[in-house]
């Protein structure tokens, strides 16, 4: 339970209860959270408080900290891991379809068994949106099989052609087996022999001589193609059409051993990119894996996270009480439920969910040791979209001023521009700003002077930072203070930051370009 | 713990970045992350680099920390990025003794040669720093920083983000960028989103902070006043404060880069001395008579900066956009170079300048004066400030000056060269009104004319071939050669400022 201190000042006590963690009664805890606490629910509140000096002014009592720092950890690990929405957490559940990835992991599950145990050659497509836990899930499936198989990890985005895929194969296989099974057949052979011939690949020909040795092979084979899409854009899927043949093929027989194929993709009309003769030797099995479907599913994960036991020594049963009790409290507000619904309209991704929590529960220290709607807030906008011009948040005078003279030019019916044009709206400014015959303090109270050169400086860092982006093609040798540029902050997010930032002439500048 | 503290406090505007790494790193990162930092990129590297060191030194019995950090600027062809990380993952430096050779596991293995050897490569290290430990329950944890990862090779983007994945080991990637993740990341959602992390612009009090600590080393030595070094320490560490805070509210509002304002703190600080020197010097006689130390009054230190302040100022204009070089005795030789042409020279570059930016038709009216002689009109100047369009709406036309030059054949700033020597040179006066013309044709069609535009073509203040060129200097410069040659540009040029 969430204790507050007993003696000093009441109002600063109950002010800080409801800025960590507003509380619940316990028989209504899905109930929007009260912002206001009854004074029985006061009461209740504190009676795990025996010392005042427990959580006085919200801050952790020095004998938890460790205990924190232990929960950040095992959060941080089990958010490596997210669940992968496999058992059903509610009973009421029961009469739907059993979840996306159970059905897929139960299905792979088998056709390995098939593979592994029987012999079969097997081909599948393992398909799902991102970190829906596709590769997880074929991790599992393999690592639940009576007898370690041979196991070829290919990837798409590195093996971007079919001879250095084929001296993968040969690397991998020999590294499990070894033994440089291809020596004979494959002259090329790059893991066994001397550095020369380790720069050669081994040329296409040899190809289907490689796979079909892999049936062949002591144990059975798996090979994964991870984004297998980037595969069949291989010139004449030679690569695919011989694994997918040969799994096809593969009879039992003594000295033959199961292989299979799994190819792994986000890619949904995959199978389309196939060609013919391709598609026929392919099994036609999909599996398909999904995000959460519910968003009771979204939080159900998000409380299953939060609350990861710890697995440590210095857990304390108190704190271990004390932190359900917060996360119960953070997961009922109605703040955080809205955040958390926000998140799940948007995207599914587990992944950004991940993110969210891992900024959250970095946050937490022993000043603030319990997660709040707060932070949740901060953390989903630094994480789910991220401010796209970050240079805005600090500018300097001379930007400032670029920004302004562009937002004039885009006013002005000129979309793209060049330095020269920014820099003599500037001095034009500079001039009639400063013409004005009122001095404050002995000074002008005109805009400050710039040398072209500082400006031209602002100008070059806001290209690098890709405030000003070339604008069309601009041909090789034109002067650089005539390049074209266009600007690529919007009118309201300069105005946001020339208000926060910027001085009153600057302002009054820009709201001149109207 | 320490040593973060001390990495927080010198790097005060990463301090949030520093502690959020070190909690990620030393517990479980994610696989991937991004640092947006558009600030000040530089001290964000050394801090980074500084902290990875620190991450290091922590290793125990039961874990062991390794890391890469590179820039992928300097790693611009693959091969020399694979050694790089590998070498330093396995803190391995090649030698002149061993032949300089690459890390590798195994004799004569290489690593270099494509992506998946490197990936074996890592796999290898990984099995390597285990082995180092003698210890199977050993944890390695190895960390990948990439500087300005923007300028990462495009085929290689995609495989690093997915590194830990591909290697299945236990390795982060962390980029470094100035660009947010959404400018840099390939396309077709090829790599994993990113854990983001931020550095907080800087705030003066950082930046203050900043500049303190980096001043500390500049102390005087070698100045030709000998009177510095009757002046305490303590004293001269006295003024740097004031010092800073001068600079700062005079460079501060024009460049927000700590960094620059450190390089401009450091080349101020010996001119600072100086002038410190030559205010005690000629203040009084009573400084020159005492014996032993002297130390600074209030009144002398207010009359240092006041005199000084200036100088802040001009430092900027020459050093931030690095017209001149950090020596301080460069500072007050900054004059911007005059161009050193002969008279035809000057007068080609004034013809040109004016063929590349008036438009074609204007030339009869804005060059030839005919035979009365009256005022030229001329367009009415840039309305670009102005907040109204055009008619109906359309785009106000922008100055061909603010443009850009355009091409021109060689006949017409011919022409235009002939008018304008008609008009200035009195050299040409062989008689009469009417051989006026013909002399100055005769004058344009000489060889040495011919040479000057190839002379001038190679100083690059033209270019282009024959016969179209374009004249590539600014209007600012050709002002002051025709202030030269006696020649009013503003009548002759069709939208003048």
């Amino acid at each position: 339970m969430f204790p507050a201190p007993v003696t000093p000042a009441k109002k600063t006590r109950t002010r800080t209860v409801q800025d960590n963690a507003p509380p619940i009664t316990p028989i209504k805890r899905r109930s929007p959270s009260p912002i206001r606490t009854s004074p029985s629910k006061r009461a209740k509140l504190s009676h795990l408080t025996d010392s005042p000096s427990k959580l006085s002014r919200g801050v952790l009592p020095e004998e938890f900290h460790a205990c924190l720092n232990a929960q950040k950890r095992a959060i941080l690990v089990a958010l490596q891991r997210p669940p992968l929405q496999l058992s059903q957490t509610e009973e009421t559940d029961n009469e739907e379809e059993p979840a996306a990835n159970e059905l897929a992991l139960q299905q792979l599950d088998d056709l390995l068994r098939g593979t592994v145990q029987r012999g079969e050659g097997n081909s599948c497509l393992l398909i799902g949106p991102r970190s829906s836990g596709k590769t997880r899930i074929v991790a599992m499936a393999l690592s639940s099989q009576s007898q370690q198989p041979i196991i070829i990890r290919l990837s798409g985005h590195v093996q971007t052609s079919d001879r250095l895929a084929m001296r993968e194969i040969a690397r991998q296989a020999a590294a499990q087996t070894g033994s440089s099974f291809l020596a004979d057949s494959d002259v090329n052979e790059p893991t066994e022999d001397d550095t020369d011939v380790n720069l050669a690949l081994p040329p296409s020909s040899h190809l289907p001589a490689l796979i079909s040795v892999l049936p062949t092979l002591k144990r059975p084979v798996v090979v994964i193609l991870d984004a297998f899409d980037l595969f069949a854009l291989h010139p004449r899927q030679a690569l695919l059409y011989c694994l997918l043949d040969t799994a096809q093929s593969c009879r039992v027989a003594d000295d033959m051993n199961g292989i299979a194929v799994i190819g792994v993709t986000t890619r949904v009309d995959t199978i389309n990119l196939l060609e013919k003769r391709v598609k026929s030797r392919f099994s036609g099995r999909m599996l398909r894996t999904a995000s959460p479907r519910k968003l009771s599913d979204w939080m159900a994960m998000t409380r299953a996270v939060l609350t990861t036991p710890v697995a440590d020594e210095n857990a304390s049963e108190e704190w271990s009480e004390m932190w359900e009790q917060a996360v119960d409290q953070f997961l009922a507000d109605r703040a955080t439920a809205s955040l958390l619904n926000d998140t799940f309209a948007l995207t599914r991704d587990v992944a950004t969910l991940g993110r969210i929590l891992i900024s959250v529960v970095l946050a937490l220290s022993p000043s603030k040791p319990f997660p709040t709607h707060i932070l949740l807030k901060s953390a989903t906008l630094e994480q789910r979209c991220p401010p796209r011009l970050p240079f805005l948040q600090s500018l300097s005078y001379p930007c400032m001023c670029l920004l302004v003279a562009a937002m004039h030019a885009r006013t002005s019916g000129h979309d793209s521009f060049t330095f020269e044009m920014l820099h003599e709206m500037f001095r034009d400014q500079v001039r009639t700003s400063s013409a004005a015959p009122v001095q404050l303090a002995g000074g002008s109270v005109g805009m400050m002077k710039c040398s072209r050169e500082v400006l031209m400086a602002a100008f070059e860092y806001m290209i690098k930072v890709r405030g000003f982006v070339i604008s069309g093609s601009n041909p090789a040798n034109v002067a650089k203070e005539f390049g074209k540029y266009r600007c690529m902050a919007e009118r309201e997010e300069v105005k946001k930051a020339i208000e926060k930032q910027g001085g009153t002439n600057v302002k009054k500048w820009f709201s001149k370009a109207k | 713990m320490a040593d973060l503290a001390t990495l927080s406090s010198s790097y005060p505007s990463q301090g949030t970045l520093i502690a959020t790494l070190h909690a990620l790193l030393t517990a479980t990162p994610p696989s991937f992350m991004h640092i947006t930092d558009a600030h000040c990129s530089r001290l964000t590297s050394c801090a980074l680099k500084r902290l990875l060191d620190v991450i290091a030194l922590e290793s125990d019995h039961k874990t062991v920390y390794a890391s890469a950090s590179i820039s992928a600027v300097a790693a611009f062809t693959p091969r020399i990025l694979f050694d790089s990380i590998l070498n330093a993952l396995a803190r391995h430096s090649p030698t002149w003794d061993d032949g300089c050779a690459n890390w590798s596991c195994t004799d004569g293995a290489r690593y270099n040669e494509s992506l998946d050897s490197f990936i074996w490569g890592i796999k290898d290290v990984h099995d390597y720093l285990r082995r180092n430990r003698n210890d199977a329950a050993v944890e390695v944890r190895m960390v990948l920083l990439v500087e300005r990862a923007e300028r990462l090779l495009p085929e290689l983007m995609v495989a690093l983000t997915r590194l830990a994945e591909l290697t299945q080991t236990p390795l982060t990637t962390i980029f470094t960028s100035s660009l947010p993740w959404y400018d840099i990341k390939p396309p077709l959602g090829a790599a994993p989103d990113p854990y983001h992390l931020y550095v907080d612009p800087p705030n003066q009090k950082s930046t203050l902070q900043n500049l303190s600590t980096s001043l500390t080393e500049y102390l005087p030595s070698g100045s030709h006043y000998s009177i510095l070094t009757r002046i305490s320490k303590e004293s001269i560490q006295s003024l740097q404060a004031p010092y800073i805070s001068a600079l700062h509210s005079v460079c501060g509002h024009f460049v927000s880069d700590p960094d620059e304002l450190t390089y401009l703190s450091a080349t101020l600080w010996p001119a600072f001395l100086d002038e410190l020197a030559r205010l005690a010097t000629e203040g009084g006689v009573d400084y020159e008579e005492e014996e032993g130390e002297l130390d600074i009054t209030d009144e002398l230190k207010l009359r240092l900066l006041k005199a000084f302040s200036p100088k802040f100022r001009e430092a900027l204009d020459v050093l931030y956009p690095r017209l001149g070089s950090a020596p301080a005795s460069s500072l007050s030789s900054q004059v911007p170079s005059r161009l050193n042409l002969t008279r035809t020279e000057k007068y080609i570059l004034i013809a040109s300048y004016l063929a590349s930016t008036n438009p074609t038709k204007s030339d009869m009216r804005m060059l030839y004066r005919g035979s009365e002689g009256g005022r030229r009109k001329r367009r009415k100047s840039s309305v670009l400030t102005s907040s109204r369009k055009g008619k109906d709406g359309a785009a106000i036309k922008v100055p061909q000056r603010l443009l850009g030059p355009t091409a021109f054949p060689l006949d017409r700033m011919m022409a235009i060269l002939g008018n304008l020597m008609v008009e200035h040179e009195e050299d040409l006066d062989f008689g009469n009104e009417g051989t006026r013309e013909r002399a100055a044709e005769v004058e344009v069609g000489r060889a040495g004319l011919l040479g000057a535009i190839t002379t001038l073509t190679q100083a690059h203040l033209l270019t282009g071939t024959w016969p179209t060129y374009k004249c590539a200097v600014g209007y600012e410069a050709v002002l002051e050669v025709a202030r030269d040659v006696g020649v009013s540009l503003g009548e002759r040029i069709w939208e003048a400022p």
